[in-house]
């Protein structure tokens, strides 16, 4: 993991360097004068030749944790993502829970349906949600809950109300992704003889599908939900952007846009680190998920991973 | 040199009739056959909008901004009088060729690292897969906002922007494939002749591990489209006189109260191009998945 | 058969879709039938004193103190707010939140006139460049910090060193003459320098700034009237009225604080401005984005002030030798006369903008207002004609820089158009913000450029476009004007600035034709009428002071 990290940032460091623009024109507006945009560039370090500045950013990075401040409001940015990434998580873990809360029904009832109309119609209903471009169904549904029927707040932030629209807008993009993984590995081991005996035992239908099918398909079901957490997490400037949450994603697409070299830095650090993260806690939830792999967990995970 | 043309002899006839039973199985999918119909209707008509088009997309006229739909204007205008019809026949253009250029990069890209990852193993792979680990890691959105940014706005860049985003997914598949297909006797056989590498790797593996990739695409082009509107969206991607309907779409999104057309129109576009191309790719994998293959 | 449901199941699902989306649209469309505005035309600046017809389900439940005080007053904004620091340049300096959270040496009003706020008195010596400043000796903070010099001082060298903020370089050195009294050197004397300094140095303590863990970036403690309640950082931020502000009377009508609280929120969103403003979310919004403000026109419930904004919109050719317009004042003088300024402004500025006479606008301080009234270039193609003609134009492809974003990208698109339709070859560079401000002194990069100049004073303006030294290349297109930068000189300082000598300025740039003034856009502060207002007073910036201004008792 942390030769990735490290990987990532010598990455955006070297990106960012040869993004044309100028951080010290921006900084100072257009009244400056090349004499103040010279003094702000050597104030920034800008004029040190490129190795050594990647090497004081990973010096500064790795080795003092200091992710340093923003060039163009000198605020520091561990205190920045502090501030902006739980409104980021609440968004995304929010998203998740409307897409598993969709998906996993309609996912179950396709595959216990399969061939038949209840199987078409959730497909069908999936793929419609993976075909309208986010924003514009953000638009749709501000136009709707908001203007029209004035049930939640258009944009903002405060309670959990806020997050509604954004989370609903945003979640249907995945939905079919994991509806479909559903449908597969439940189709997997709907025929399974376990369950055919489950059943024989007199098991009601809806253990049956819970307990001794679902259980079964989760694996599968997990990597599709861990990678869209990961997705979402890094890909919410879109949404954050059409309601006005201060999150992760403004706060870099401000930093691009702006040319603040620290803040996409940082960011896209901090944010491979919490996808890293999530990778591994999905290879964790696997074990938790499946005792075979908790036993096989010292050498064969590979070829389990293989075989779901 | 004969055993080899003997053997391409022999997978020929081989590969047609896997290619048509692909076919057949499709045609029995009718989900998969109308999202085939709906796309090429869109590529031909997008093909033919200079006949079509009922006016030239880049003709402002001051007199007639946003009007709403009408029998001279279709689809309405928008807000510097500019006919929706015309342009979002002309923005498939861009589209539709941004998803399917962006895809063909990535694919081609991805599936020679993939290949040489898969096919080598040991360190060139171990290599290989950390550097899109990287990659992967970082949000793709995010990547493609930054490269686009280091390239600059328009319409190659941003498909060269995008197509970065998607070599490490395509790579991921074709090494999965090529490491299932290498141990098969075929490869032994190839091998046992003296075949070269790349050989080996151009004529045999790669066509047997050809069937996943063709549904990732698939499904690609409709996630390129999406995220071409994404990156419209943010202010990059293709630049205005030009008529992509990610752009059109984000452009008319303040009018949205007073204009909805303009918001509609470009929208419903996309969401039907989606809509068919992830039909086709549903299908697709049904028709190439060998578990259902009788 | 089975088939057959299935396309049932997709046609309905679709058919459902639209129809949810076509209902939330066709809603709007039918509010809007009833009252369709009156088509285009020229749509000046409208003053509107609509009578605010019964604001309903206003409750002043508090005992209407005297003046009419208001309870609460949402603003909706735009911009990047991420900081309250002192030195933060992200941010309009001159809107009107700043007189909330500081108090300045001296306020700067729309008429081009200096208040007093925490400077009592500032007098300039026989030199030219040393001023003496007086400060009141009644300053204190909201955590009961004494304000004197020694703040003010500090508070000066901080800004010299942050060097955030270009026109504190201008300061040769700040010295504390008395508890109350301080002596600034300029480091030259053009005219308006000084006051710019003026207007930009807050009074802050010193002890509370070092005291704060991140320099006041989110909470502030200040000497304004207001103190801040809730910052976050790209939303929203809350200001209260303190009942211990050290000042206890407004000396002008421009700092009256009318308001009890007070709420910027920030939306970005172009399609969310209008929907915060007609859900109620917000009850004005600043500088609303032009294209919307004509459904608000024929909205009852809302009103339009309008004001010209410190900001024009200007073409600047390039003085590159590279160039072909560098050196061609027929062409430079064809392009002029090709350009349609009425049509930009009814097409690209939906009639929300006045046309220029001059590079500046007329908001400057130093500004000759019979310029106004005096011929500038106009639309006559006949005389582009004859001009292209005379120059040695031979159909190269000139190239017109712009910065990306919706409005200036169509303005560029109708000059482009207009170029060619008198039969010069025109291309768009159209850069990003940050590339844009990479290249803009370079022209060698662009033909023409467009550029958003304003600023305060006149001098200031023409020393950032026009001083042939003020930058490496050149001027602000890289052109060596010697006669222009030498009436520059001599009419910047205190007894050249006369109007005469300004005049004289303006005569050469209309002659020599090296920027074209077009259009200067207006702002457009969109209210609702429950809001009460019946005076409302202006910012220097050109938006509405709700604090400032006078409600209904």
């Amino acid at each position: 993991m942390i030769p990735i990290i490290l990987g990532v940032a010598i990455l955006v460091f070297t990106l960012m360097t040869f993004c044309p623009g100028d951080p010290a024109s921006i900084i100072l507006g257009s009244s400056a004068t090349e004499e103040d945009l010279q003094a702000m560039n050597e104030q920034l370090g800008l004029n040190k030749p490129f190795l050594v500045r990647l090497g004081v950013f990973l010096r500064d990075t790795f080795f003092r944790f200091d992710l340093g401040t923003s060039y163009l409001t000198r605020i520091s940015i561990v205190d920045s993502i502090k501030e902006y990434l739980p409104r980021t998580m609440i968004l995304t873990i929010a998203t998740m829970l409307i897409s598993v809360t969709l998906a996993l029904p309609f996912g179950i009832m396709a595959a216990t349906h399969q061939g038949r109309w209840q199987d078409h119609l959730s497909m069908v209903f999936a793929l419609i949600g993976i075909s309208i471009p986010s924003f514009w169904l953000a638009l749709l549904l501000i136009l709707l809950f908001s203007v029209k029927l004035k049930w939640l707040p258009a944009m903002g932030i405060g309670g959990i109300q806020y997050y509604i629209l954004p989370a609903l807008s945003g979640s249907l993009g995945g939905v079919a992704g994991l509806a479909r993984q559903t449908r597969s590995s439940m189709l997997d081991v709907i025929r399974a003889d376990y369950i055919t005996t489950a059943r024989a035992k007199g098991v009601s239908e809806f253990k049956v599908i819970t307990r001794h099918a679902l259980k079964n398909a989760l694996i599968p079901i997990i990597t599709v939900v861990g990678t869209q957490f990961g997705k979402h997490l890094g890909g919410t400037m879109v949404i954050e952007t059409i309601f006005g949450i201060p999150g992760m994603g403004q706060f870099i697409i401000t930093g691009v846009n702006q040319r603040d070299y620290p803040v996409v830095q940082s960011g896209a650090i901090f944010l491979a680190a919490v996808f890293s993260i999530c990778m591994l806690a999905v290879d964790l939830l696997y074990a938790a998920a499946d005792p075979r792999i908790k036993a096989q967990y010292a050498g064969k995970r590979r070829k389990v991973k293989e075989h779901a | 040199m004969p055993e080899a043309m003997l053997e391409r002899v022999k997978t020929q006839p081989k590969k047609k009739s896997e290619f048509l039973r692909v076919l057949k199985q499709l045609s029995y999918n009718k989900m998969a056959m109308l999202g085939l119909v709906i796309f090429v209707t869109e590529l031909i008509l997008v093909l033919l909008a200079p006949l079509i088009a009922p006016y030239n997309y880049t003709a402002m006229d001051t007199a007639a901004i946003r009007e709403a739909p009408s029998l001279t204007h279709w689809f309405g205008t928008d807000d510097l009088g500019r006919d929706i019809l015309s342009r979002i026949l002309y923005g498939g253009r861009f589209s539709l060729t941004m998803g399917i250029f962006s895809i063909m990069i990535s694919a081609t890209y991805g599936a020679v690292i993939g290949s040489i990852a898969g096919y080598f193993g040991g360190r060139v792979d171990n290599v290989i897969m950390r550097l899109l680990d990287i990659i992967q890691s970082l949000p793709g959105m995010l990547l493609t906002i930054v490269i686009s940014t280091v390239l600059g706005a328009g319409y190659l860049n941003t498909i060269l922007a995008l197509s970065v985003n998607g070599i490490p997914g395509q790579a991921r598949m074709l090494r999965a494939q090529m490491m299932k297909n290498r141990g098969a006797e075929y490869v032994e056989a190839a091998q046992s002749i003296n075949c070269s590498k790349a050989r080996i790797i151009a004529s045999h593996l790669f066509p047997n591990s050809f069937s996943p990739l063709i549904v990732q695409m698939t499904m690609g082009v409709a996630n390129m489209i999406l995220m071409a509107s994404s990156l419209s969206f943010i202010g990059l991607g293709v630049q205005p006189p030009q008529p992509e309907w990610g752009a059109m779409l984000s452009g008319a999104r303040q009018f949205i109260r007073s204009s909805p057309h303009m918001v509609i129109f470009p929208g419903l576009a996309i969401a039907i191009t989606i809509l068919a191309l992830n039909l086709m790719g549903d299908g697709l994998r049904d028709a190439l998945d060998p578990k259902l293959k009788k | 058969m089975k088939q057959r449901v299935w396309k049932k199941t997709v046609a309905l699902l679709i058919a459902m879709v639209m129809l949810v989306s076509l209902t939330a649209c066709g809603n709007s469309g039918t509010e809007k039938d009833g009252e369709k505005p009156t088509a285009g035309g020229n749509h000046t600046t409208q003053d509107n004193t609509e009578k605010t017809d019964l604001p309903e389900g206003q409750q002043e439940g508090d005992a209407a103190s005297a003046g009419g005080e208001k309870e609460s007053v949402t603003i909706g904004v735009t911009g990047v707010w991420a900081t309250l620091s002192p030195y933060q340049t992200t941010l309009n300096q001159f809107g009107n939140f700043v007189r909330l959270l500081y108090d300045r040496l001296a306020y700067l009003t729309p008429e081009g006139e200096y208040v007093p706020q925490a400077a009592k008195s500032w007098e300039i010596e026989e030199d030219g460049i040393t001023w003496n400043v007086e400060i009141y000796d009644t300053i204190y903070d909201s955590a009961g910090n004494h304000i004197t010099a020694s703040d003010i001082v500090w508070n000066l060298e901080e800004n010299m060193a942050q060097a955030l903020k270009p026109f504190f370089n201008k300061i040769e050195s700040v010295e504390q003459t008395g508890d109350y009294t301080l002596k600034i050197v300029m480091k030259n004397n053009v005219v308006g320098a000084f006051e710019l300094v003026l207007i930009s140095t807050y009074a802050v303590s010193q002890k509370a700034y070092e005291d704060s863990a991140d320099g006041f970036a989110t909470s502030v403690i200040s000497t304004s009237p207001y103190k801040v309640t809730e910052f976050v950082a790209g939303s929203h931020l809350t200001f209260e009225k303190r009942d211990d502000y050290w000042k206890t009377d407004a000396n002008s009508p421009y700092l009256q604080n009318n308001v009890k609280t007070v709420t910027y929120q920030v939306i970005n969103e172009a399609s969310q401005q209008q929907i915060a403003l007609e859900t109620g979310t917000v009850d004005a919004f600043e500088s609303l984005t032009p294209s919307l403000v004509r459904d608000f026109e024929s909205n009852n419930n809302f009103s339009i002030a309008g004001a010209p904004s410190s900001n024009g919109s200007q073409m600047f050719f390039s003085g590159h030798e590279s160039r072909p317009v560098a050196n061609d004042v027929n062409l430079r003088l064809a392009i002029c006369y090709a350009i349609d300024v009425e049509g930009l402004i009814a097409s690209c500025y939906d009639g929300y903008a006045e046309p220029m006479h001059d590079p500046a606008v007329n908001t400057l301080v130093g500004y000759l207002s019979k310029w106004d009234s005096e011929e500038y270039y106009g639309y006559n193609v006949e005389l582009a004609k004859q001009y292209l003609e005379k120059s040695d134009y031979k159909g190269q492809t000139l190239e017109l820089m712009q910065s990306s974003g919706t409005q200036g990208e169509r303005v560029a698109q109708m000059i482009q158009g207009y170029l060619m339709a008198i039969g010069i070859d025109c291309k768009l560079t159209i850069l990003d913000s940050a590339l844009f401000s990479a290249s803009r002194f370079d022209g060698s990069q662009y033909d023409m450029i467009m550029i958003a100049g304003g600023g305060v004073t006149l001098p200031a303006f023409w020393g950032n476009r026009f001083d042939m030294n003020a930058y490496e290349l050149g001027d602000g297109t890289s052109r060596h004007d010697e006669v222009l930068t030498q009436m520059l000189y001599d009419t910047w300082v205190y007894d050249g600035f006369t109007e005469e000598n300004i005049d004289a300025i303006h005569q050469y740039l209309l002659e020599n034709c090296i920027a074209y003034g077009l259009v200067n856009t207006t702002i457009n502060n969109v209210y609702n009428n429950s809001l009460g207002l019946t005076k409302t007073w202006m910012g220097y910036s050109g938006t509405v002071d709700y604090v400032a201004s006078e409600y209904e008792a």
